[in-house]
């Protein structure tokens, strides 16, 4: 079974969710993927499999909180929100992203 | 926050569990419906979302992974699943807990008996201060023998190292009154024999100072065992009394079961010593003796010695060139050769624990090796690295624990087998009993061996690339492991070897035993022993009593001889007498310490011992003349120059004058490994404990019921007792021996099974890797013959170096083998070559079954399959 190749890199999926967090305020898991999937315009997708495991060891890590809620459809669902401590770590990935993202195009360019 | 999460886990761990579901159940619907939204049927959109989502168990496991309980379910997850995999593969589940099992069990119950014969401290107070005292004569070559009663006296009058010497003297008693009559064991010792030990009895007293001298009201002391098996344990027997050789003896008290020396003694009576009765040159007693507080062995041991020259100015005649010899009781108890063969059978129990390590050892590998391609479908499945690794420690436990509870039922097995064949005068066979750290130590170094060696495949697997291993199950990634096996399955043989060239010295030092030249013929003879009551049976009445049961046995039709002995070889009743020439021949000066034997014509024909020269006894020869028979080492004795004997006289210590009127063969009388000892015997048979010899034409068992019947019939009221046949006492006598080749033997073919399997299983092992390299080969013209040696040989090739290893590590036991062979060579060439003809065709056989099984590829399959 082929897949589209377009899996998020390994390390940056936790960047991801702690953006969209800080984007969108509380959300649940499924609501993750689509507004992740979104807003990359469909060229990224989130496996779900990586993404439950990831959410929970960001808790453990104390970047998230999370809280049993109700959604629009009246299902039952887990709900996640940023933390402060989670603020921060956003700062510091986004910068180590940004770093990496223009060593590799510098690394393109002259390679 | 982290750390309280998690605890908090650890309880509500089932709450947990069903949040994560919970919350990827929602996750699906969620799907579902956007899916449903999207125009697929519900039915449709389930099947889609499950596929999108992948695998839910694995990531239901990843998350809950983070959770501390996780751990605990999963070890009881791999136990189950452990023990639903070994259940797949019986055969190695069976081999290997059988492997283990024979392992522990076989060290545990020899290891048992080492440490309750020999390692076990004796239980005397202060052990150490106990000494057995020996007379000894090298001009004689007498290394150790008994003391003489004058002499103990004279050490106990002079000696001064010593708080205590006693006289122990064996004899036997028939114990009658309520139940059967019986013949038991008796050890009649000085007065202050209990003390001098330090053993206290179990129950009432031990024998006073005074009560050995003589007119002593009559007192004894039972065993444990015989107050158990008679008296029901009743502790009311004390004071009472019980009939004794037809005499009545109080019983003042119960000993322990542990004396430290032999288990088979029931009954202590007190030893009166009567010096105007005794001979000084008559060697008879066993003598102990308690140290005094700061003397040494050997300062004992200086003072004894000069006491035996002063004895020796003082009685010439008697105590010529006899010194002394001093031991630790436990030297005594336990001889160099009792010591040699508990070393050996150690090691050899040993080597087959270790055998049967490197066994199960292997069978894990080899396992692990036919799993590679099961772990790499798991892997690629899903399976975590260290789930696998888990997994597969975990089987290795569970096998080790199956295996070591196996092996404590072996070990209590082994021991109670053990109890039920160790000679019944192996020192404290009685207290044999399981060995507690030891089995925990051998238990404790099989598991540990399971899980190494579970573990080294678990370790390879986890390092496994998952396609290498899906496609190239059969291909070159378990060359280290190949190599890890064939070094064990080398060490394994060449264990083996050194055991099967033991077992082949101790079995060929058995076999001579056996066909040692005896002098007589013991096959169809029957022994039984018969002790007329003093106060019943004068001088005549004895006589007449055993001429009337001559006479009526040789009435008995079928019956070819029948004789009346003193002894009889490898008896209870020898006795040794001085000899010499009485007509002043070259060796007059020069007595000679002879077996003493009193025997009928019949004896002789019985036992079928020859005739050398002369004539055997005869009615001429009825008491009172004076005719003796000597053997012919004897005669050669007596008579260096090679006179004939016959009708020269020859003098027994004191007595009057005897004619030689016949010689015969000299015999074994007292043991298969000692040389004949000379012996006299003379025809006069006043002796009111005597043996009976009848020989049959058939199984000697068979004539006990005619030699009762007759007994009964001139006497109803004496019993026959120590009703045997001549071989089952030549067969006590090698009882050790027996045992000792018998064990080795038995370990030896076990430790060789294994070796066999090992090599067989590595063999089989590279045949599965090499056959898409024999195939290309017999597809470039190779004969199937040629591949099945090429294959063959890579067998033999371990082997051979695992058994000149064991070769070279037998010739380095032979020095402790030594003392334990007869007439064999610790090194002997023909052994040591059969043992390796033996190995190498077992060598061989391992290897070329499984080799042969190349021959039947097919190459254009095999090849298709690659």
């Amino acid at each position: 079974m082929s897949k589209p190749n377009n899996d998020i890199l390994q390390g940056t999926l936790s960047l991801l969710v702690l953006r969209a967090l800080d984007a969108r305020g509380k959300m649940h898991g499924y609501a993750l993927t689509s507004h992740i999937q979104r807003a990359s315009a469909e060229l990224l997708r989130v496996e779900e499999g990586s993404l439950y495991p990831a959410l929970h060891r960001m808790e453990q890590d104390g970047w998230v909180r999370s809280e049993w809620g109700l959604t629009e459809k009246g299902r039952k669902a887990r709900f996640y929100s940023l933390t402060p401590k989670g603020e921060r770590q956003l700062v510091v990935e986004r910068e180590s992203w940004e770093r990496l993202t223009k060593g590799v195009s510098r690394a393109l360019r002259y390679a | 926050m982290a750390l309280w999460h998690r605890l908090f886990n650890l309880f509500g761990r089932t709450r947990v569990s069903q949040a994560i579901d919970d919350e990827l159940q929602f996750h699906v619907d969620e799907r579902v419906d956007e899916l449903m939204a999207g125009g697929l049927s519900e039915t449709a959109a389930r099947i889609q979302a499950a596929r999108q989502f992948g695998n839910a168990t694995l990531y239901k496991e990843k998350t809950r992974n983070l959770d501390v309980s996780q751990a605990f379910e999963d070890l009881f997850d791999d136990a189950a699943y452990a023990v639903r995999s070994l259940g797949r593969t019986p055969s190695f589940t069976v081999a290997a807990i059988l492997t283990l099992a024979l392992g522990i069990g076989a060290t545990t119950a020899i290891y048992s008996v080492v440490r309750t014969v020999w390692l076990r401290s004796l239980p005397y107070s202060a052990p150490s201060g106990v000494v057995r005292i020996w007379e000894k004569n090298s001009r004689m070559g007498i290394p150790q023998f008994s003391a003489s009663v004058p002499n103990f006296l004279s050490w106990r009058e002079r000696a001064r190292s010593f708080e205590s010497l006693v006289a122990i003297q064996v004899t036997n008693a028939n114990l009658t009154g309520r139940g059967d009559p019986e013949r038991v064991l008796s050890l009649a010792v000085t007065a202050r024999f209990f003390d001098t030990l330090g053993i206290r009895p179990l129950l009432g007293r031990a024998f006073a100072p005074d009560e050995d001298a003589p007119g002593h009201a009559r007192v004894a002391m039972l065993s444990e065992r015989l107050w158990q098996r008679r008296y029901a344990g009743d502790p009311h027997l004390i004071g009472r009394t019980i009939p004794l050789n037809g005499e009545n003896w109080t019983v003042i008290g119960i000993s322990p079961v542990d004396m430290g020396f032999s288990s088979d003694i029931d009954i202590w009576q007190p030893l009166t010593l009567d010096p105007s009765r005794e001979n000084r040159a008559d060697h008879h007693v066993l003598v102990l003796g308690r140290l005094k507080p700061g003397i040494s062995a050997g300062q004992a041991d200086a003072e004894l010695n000069r006491l035996a020259v002063q004895l020796e100015r003082e009685f010439p005649n008697s105590n010529r060139d006899w010194r002394v010899r001093l031991a630790p009781a436990l030297d005594w108890i336990v001889d160099r050769e009792d010591r040699s063969g508990l070393l050996v059978l150690l090691v050899a129990v040993g080597l087959l624990l270790i055998v049967a390590c490197i066994n199960v050892a292997n069978l894990l590998l080899a396992r692990a090796s036919s799993r590679v391609q099961e772990f790499g479908i798991r892997r690629a499945l899903g399976a975590g690295r260290g789930r696998l690794v888990r997994q597969l420690a975990t089987e290795s436990l569970v096998l080790a624990s199956a295996g070591g509870a196996s092996g404590i039922l072996a070990a209590l097995l082994g021991v109670q087998g053990l109890r039920a064949i160790l000679p019944a005068n192996v020192p404290r066979a009685a207290q044999l009993s399981l060995d507690f750290p030891v089995l925990a130590m051998a238990v404790a170094l099989t598991v540990v061996t399971g899980l190494a060696f579970g573990l080294v495949p678990a370790w390879l697997a986890s390092r496994l690339d998952v396609q290498t291993s899906v496609r190239q199950a059969r291909g070159a990634s378990g060359a280290g492991r190949l190599r890890l096996r064939q070094a064990l399955v080398a060490g394994e043989f060449a264990l083996a070897s050194t055991l099967v060239v033991s077992a082949g010295l101790l079995l060929a030092s058995f076999g001579r035993l056996q066909a040692v030249d005896l002098g007589f013929q013991p096959q169809n003879v029957l022994t039984a022993r018969i002790s007329l009551p003093a106060a019943r049976y004068s001088y005549d009445r004895t006589l007449a009593f055993q001429r009337d049961l001559e006479r009526e046995l040789n009435s008995i039709s079928g019956l070819q001889a029948v004789g009346i002995a003193r002894n009889v070889p490898f008896g209870a009743n020898g006795g040794s007498m001085s000899v010499g020439p009485a007509d002043g021949g070259p060796g007059s000066e020069q007595k000679i310490s002879a077996e003493f034997q009193m025997a009928t014509r019949g004896y002789f024909q019985a036992l079928r011992i020859p005739l050398r020269r002369g004539r055997l006894f005869d009615e001429r020869d009825r008491a009172p003349t004076r005719s003796t028979v000597l053997s012919e080492g004897l005669a050669q004795r007596v008579w260096p120059d090679g006179r004939d004997p016959i009708g020269r006289q020859v003098r027994f210590g004191d007595n009057p004058l005897c004619t030689v009127v016949g010689v015969v063969a000299d015999v074994r009388q007292r043991a298969l490994t000692e040389d004949p000892a000379p012996a006299a015997y003379v025809p006069s048979l006043f002796l009111r404990d005597f043996f009976v010899v009848l020989r049959g034409p058939g199984e000697p068992a068979q004539l006990a019921a005619a030699l009762r019947q007759t007994v009964a019939r001139l006497d109803p009221a004496q019993p026959v007792f120590d009703v045997r046949p001549l071989g089952d006492l030549r067969d006590a006598d090698s009882a050790r021996q027996r045992l000792n080749a018998f064990l080795t033997g038995s370990f030896a073919l076990l430790a060789l099974a294994l070796g066999a399997v090992g090599v067989a299983g590595v063999v089989s092992y590279s045949v599965i890797r090499r056959t898409p390299e024999m195939a290309v080969r017999m597809a470039l013209g190779a004969t199937p013959e040629r591949v099945v040696r090429a294959v063959t040989a890579s067998g033999l090739r371990i082997s051979l170096i695992g058994l000149v290893a064991g070769l070279a590590g037998a010739s380095a036991l032979g020095r402790v083998m030594a003392r334990l062979l007869y007439q064999v060579q610790p090194n002997d060439p023909a052994i040591f070559g059969a043992a390796a003809a033996v190995l190498l065709a077992a060598a061989l056989l391992a290897s070329w079954l499984p080799a042969r099984r190349i021959a039947r590829i097919d190459p254009v399959t095999a090849l298709r399959k690659e």
